[in-house]
């Protein structure tokens, strides 16, 4: 740089843009103000601004991760198409004895990559909703089919309660989110075993099994719970699992350490990476929705309440 | 295909530097809302096909978002660009005099670049708002590094010449 001369607006910009510069530019911003004012202006360009208020709703996680199963069963729905298409796409007249073999085992094969690969419906109904449950991002009503994958989504102010025969109750307080996970049906006895994953949220269920039908399994970022014939609730919150049974033996295993446990009824049991029974007065809420729930699960007040399926157990 | 856990890494990661992104061209909370629910549909709907290892999640989304933006656009010609005052809810009360003055800069800044070329104006959003880099930025707009220099380079020039004139700077 010459004696007295500033800093011409390109070599502005390409320090700027992150453009490396030399000693003789280092030394001269050291030393001249009216160059560092330059600069610090046009920084000021490209400083980033206030967007502390400009976000996506809460409900967006939510249709994306819908977006995101519908996306999932349409694949593999299609890939039984596909299959079928290719094998028939390489016939010619001389394959086409051995083509037609292969294109019925093929499609036998799709068909159970099918089977295997798409979400089953499950038998659950929907008995009770109150405020606007969502079933893999769509509004939940009495006639939604609840499949083998399904995400609920229970936001502020509602409850979802679902059935399976006479057998089962699981009422979905609001603020949980819950994924059916991979069920067992063993069709012709009506047998059904369903594993229930609580992400976030509260859950209270009354299963009322007859003598040796299968146990139900409840999952949480922390525990796995088996049970059978029980009534209890259950509680994700952050990193911890509350589990308060009011009735009936439950087996929680702890996802970290394996430790398990055999419950005992009116007991507050909390699991982090260990599970312990809690004596304290914390998570009386929790005790207390138990009681509400075991006595009233639809929650309504008032005239018009539907008769409940299930009486308490025991 | 995407697991869902990574999904929802992927989502918390990015749908706030992408929405400002998203916002900044719409305008409209929930037309954004839209656009960034179809970015990240695509994003699954590619990884049905391909495998992500090799693909810059980030660049992908991007591209993604500056394409259905410009659709977006071109569909609602009659989207009026709406100045950061209107669609800001900023209360000025209890702001330093330095974040006032700054906020002031800002709306004259995306006042002025609504003049600005849809890939420019990309360009410059994406330094601003999300701090890319040239070949960040070159490589999630498919233009090449040059361009993206020359292009934000003359955007900044224009710019700087502005504000100087409306002494903002």
């Amino acid at each position: 740089m010459k004696k007295g001369a500033h800093i011409d607006d390109r070599s502005m910009r390409s320090i700027l843009l992150g453009g490396g510069i030399g000693d003789a530019v280092v030394h001269h911003l050291d030393n001249c103000a009216d160059c560092r004012e330059r600069l610090n202006g046009l920084k000021k360009i490209l400083a980033p601004s206030d967007t502390e208020t400009i976000n996506p709703s809460p409900e967006m996680e939510r249709r994306v991760l819908a977006a995101y199963w519908k996306a999932y069963r349409t694949s593999a729905r299609l890939s039984l198409v596909e299959a079928i298409r290719g094998v028939l796409n390489g016939l010619n007249r001389k394959a086409a004895a051995g083509a037609l073999a292969f294109v019925i085992v093929a499609a036998g094969a799709g068909f159970f990559v099918y089977k295997i690969r798409a979400p089953r419906p499950l038998p659950l109904y929907v008995y009770h909703i109150r405020g606007g449950a969502l079933v893999d991002g769509s509004p939940v009503n009495y006639q939604s089919t609840i499949y083998e994958g399904s995400l609920i989504d229970v936001p502020r102010k509602s409850i979802l309660v679902l059935s399976y025969k006479n057998h089962f109750l699981l009422k979905i307080h609001e603020n949980s989110e819950l994924r059916l996970g991979r069920a067992m049906m063993k069709h012709g006895r009506g047998q059904a075993e369903f594993v229930f994953k609580l992400i976030k949220g509260t859950l209270f269920t009354r299963f009322n099994n007859p003598e040796g039908e299968p146990e139900y399994f409840y999952m949480t970022p922390n525990a796995r719970i088996k049970s059978s014939r029980t009534e209890f609730i259950l509680k994700v919150a952050g990193n911890k699992t509350i589990l308060i049974p009011r009735s009936g033996t439950i087996n929680i295993t702890s996802l970290e350490t394996r430790e398990e446990v055999l419950t005992l009824p009116d007991k507050k049991y909390v699991i982090t990476s260990t599970i312990e029974t809690n004596e304290s007065g914390e998570y009386e809420d929790v005790r207390e929705q138990l009681s509400n729930d075991a006595e009233n699960p639809l929650g309504e007040s008032g005239h018009g309440e539907a008769a409940n399926p299930l009486g308490p157990i025991g | 295909m995407l697991t869902e856990a990574r999904l929802r890494d992927i989502y918390a990661l990015y749908k706030k530097e992408l929405f400002v992104y998203i916002y900044r061209f719409a305008h409209s909370h929930e037309s954004s809302e839209d656009i960034l629910q179809d970015c990240f549909e695509n994003l699954i709907k590619y990884s049905l096909k391909y495998e992500l290892v090799d693909v810059n999640i980030r660049s992908f989304l991007y591209r993604t978002a500056h394409n259905l933006v410009l659709n977006y656009r071109k569909r609602d010609r009659r989207i009026t660009p709406v100045p950061l005052e209107e669609d800001s809810n900023i209360s000025a009360e209890g702001y330093m005099e330095d974040a006032l003055e700054l906020d002031e800069l800002n709306r004259e800044i995306y006042r002025h670049i609504q003049s600005a070329d849809e890939v420019s104006r990309s360009i410059f959003i994406m330094s601003k708002e999300s701090g890319m880099s040239i070949p960040e930025i070159a490589n999630s707009l498919g233009i090449s590094e040059r361009t993206a220099r020359r292009k934000l380079a003359a955007l900044i020039d224009g710019l700087a010449a502005h504000l100087k004139k409306k002494c903002f700077i």
